[in-house]
């Protein structure tokens, strides 16, 4: 009898998939072209081996930790539940396999690739330490969090999906859960041990981020308390560990359908969730289909914002909190610009998920086939979604401009506009007109990636990276080339001239991005509408 | 329709200026849209202009406004 037969079969299968193949030459290309930058500015002299050697590590260790945090969110986070959605889920259980081959099936099948992709990391480390500047453990400790971070972001991604159905939820639920335990651990940590008599509960939250591990792993840190970081990365297994078992223990009791809820989320199981309409609401659905039956259709579902509302709210509460906090000991428009560029991405990357799950769905379901077949054209079809947006998320980007004028107003109220900080405000209102352009943008890509897509999760990831990742990843690439190739480094670069440049990047990538998703809507709609998964894959 | 994109792609090319072609930039959006749903309906044999004219217009917009800010910025900073 095979051990884990799952897993084995999954693994020979990931071994010759041509994505884990360009999955792993893409990385070491970038890793190549950095190393390549760091020999051509030794060479030329414009800094010496050591800086560069350290550079390169901060740069290439910042990234690998990075990729290994979110790792999940494009792995493992849509496996299991995707299989309770298409129903396949069952026939697996009715053989001799368990929950635990399921669950480790899934997760080395989806992680595999992304797993190589960290480990084509490790040589270019290497490089650094030939270069100078950075000791032996420093590469090694830097190796390990990344692959703990890895662990953690995989099991985090399978605990999610073994107990959620729709893939928004799994998608947002396992974000909500990375940056829960990433950001807002250390956050009350910091503050609990600024408050509390002894440290201990403070450490304790504090130690549970991989974050923290990546802190401590530095030379400095380590060598003047070495327990602290071995701590740290124990914290962060245990919890992967007790993520991975939930997910096992919980799987065999929650994926069937349950005839009492009717397959209905606990939020609409509420007493009373289901009610009729109100005469004035009726009216107004009748004027919707009289205007397009789209919009009708698209006004049905006004339980999904309850949970939206939670969610924002919960995520502003903290922001403020964390602003209200720090505002006493430093100053505050970094602290605001912190707080509010954390919150826009909350905010965008719950419209992403929206808008790339709209039509994909529907593709999937065939219902938009079967829309086809009325006299509805393509735009009014996506009216109707845009409507559906728009009254989803309208009055939430409403009420986080109303929370970015007072954060900027109490800014402004203490601001020397003598002073050099007067770019400060030009910035944070840039942010918050980049909401609103990106608001709009995200919608309209992530509709038309939605129809394009193989599958709704990788429309939801072309989206985010399209129009809020590119931008980050072309200033990066700008901080890397500056730090490799001048003598003084990132150091003397004005904090405005970075801000100033995501500001562009972001209009040019948004407008790029919309061209195409327009184009391809317009041109390709009823022939991208009514394909199947393997013709997409053929196109 | 052909005429909207061909005037697309000339201020999508006038556009390319940076900071000077940054309103031509703007037109150049204000009209690809125009002309996107113009032709949601019907072929249009122009879209090669249009796209291309979007494609300098973004560029365009980019690189006035990084040139734009890094100027302020520095004006700012003195």
């Amino acid at each position: 009898m095979t051990f884990l037969p799952i897993v084995q079969r999954e693994l020979l299968v990931a071994a010759r998939r041509r994505s884990t193949y360009r999955m792993r030459i893409g990385v070491a290309l970038v890793a190549m072209l950095l190393a390549i930058g760091s020999y051509f500015a030794v060479n030329v002299g414009w800094q010496s081996p050591a800086g560069v050697g350290k550079n390169l590590f901060h740069c290439v260790a910042v990234f690998a930790l990075a990729g290994s945090l979110f790792a999940g969110l494009g792995t493992t986070a849509d496996s299991i539940s995707r299989e309770k959605r298409e129903g396949t889920l069952g026939f697996l259980f009715l053989t001799d396999l368990r929950s635990y081959d399921v669950v480790l099936g899934k997760c080395f099948a989806t992680s595999l690739s992304s797993f190589f992709a960290i480990v084509t990391i490790a040589p270019v480390l290497g490089i650094s330490l030939l270069l100078g500047g950075v000791t032996p453990g420093e590469i090694w400790r830097a190796m390990l969090v990344a692959l703990i971070s890895f662990l953690f972001s995989i099991s985090a991604g399978m605990f999610v999906s073994a107990i959620t159905r729709d893939t928004r939820n799994a998608i947002g639920g396992t974000f909500a859960l990375i940056l829960l335990f990433t950001l807002v651990a250390p956050a009350c940590g910091y503050l609990v041990k600024a408050n509390a008599a002894s440290p201990g509960p403070g450490l304790f939250l504090s130690h549970l981020s991989p974050v923290s591990c990546f802190l401590l792993a530095a030379d400095n840190q380590f060598s003047a308390q070495p327990e602290l970081f071995w701590t740290a990365c124990s914290a962060v297994i245990i919890t992967s560990l007790i993520f991975l078992t939930l997910a096992i223990y919980l799987l065999p009791r929650v994926w069937q359908d349950n005839p009492k809820n009717n397959g209905r989320s606990p939020m609409n199981r509420r007493p009373g969730a289901i009610r009729s309409d109100s005469p004035r609401k009726k009216r107004w659905r009748e004027k919707l289909l009289n205007q397009n039956p789209a919009l009708w259709l698209a006004a049905r579902d006004d339980h999904k914002r309850v949970s939206l509302w939670v969610g924002v709210v919960i995520g502003a509460l903290f922001a403020v909190g964390v602003y209200l906090y720090c505002r006493q000991s430093m100053e505050r428009f970094p602290v605001m610009l912190v707080c509010a560029f954390t919150l826009h991405a909350a905010v965008k990357f719950l419209i992403a998920i929206d808008a790339s799950h709209g039509l994909a769905d529907e593709r999937r379901s065939g219902a938009l086939e079967l829309l086809l077949a009325t006299p509805l054209s393509p735009l009014e079809i996506l009216q109707g979604h845009l409507f559906s947006l728009r009254r989803k998320f309208f009055l939430v980007i409403v009420g986080v401009l109303v929370l970015d004028a007072c954060w900027l107003f109490d800014g402004l109220i203490t601001l020397d506009l003598s002073s050099d900080e007067l770019m400060l405000p030009v910035s944070f209102l840039g942010a918050m007109l980049m909401l609103m352009v990106d608001a709009y943008t995200l919608s309209w890509v992530g509709l038309c990636l939605g129809l394009v897509a193989k599958t709704s999760r990788r429309a939801f990831l072309t989206t985010m990276f399209q129009i809020l990742l590119l931008p980050w990843v072309g200033i990066m690439a700008l901080l890397m080339c500056l730090a490799l190739l001048t003598e003084g480094g990132i150091s003397g670069i004005e904090p405005g001239w970075l801000f100033v440049t995501w500001f562009g990047m972001s209009v040019m990538f948004n407008l790029l991005f919309f061209g195409l998703a327009t184009n391809n809507f317009f041109n390709h709609f009823r022939s991208h509408a009514v394909m199947t998964y393997d013709s997409i894959k053929r196109f | 329709m052909i005429e909207v994109s061909l005037r697309c792609f000339v201020f999508g090319l006038i556009g390319l200026i940076p900071v000077l072609g940054f309103p031509l930039a703007v037109l150049t959006v204000i009209h690809f849209w125009k002309a996107r749903l113009a032709a949601a309906s019907e072929w249009n044999p122009a879209h090669a202009y249009l796209n291309c004219g979007l494609l300098f217009a973004a560029l365009g917009c980019g690189a006035s406004i990084i040139l734009f800010g890094i100027v302020l910025v520095a004006l700012l900073v003195q």
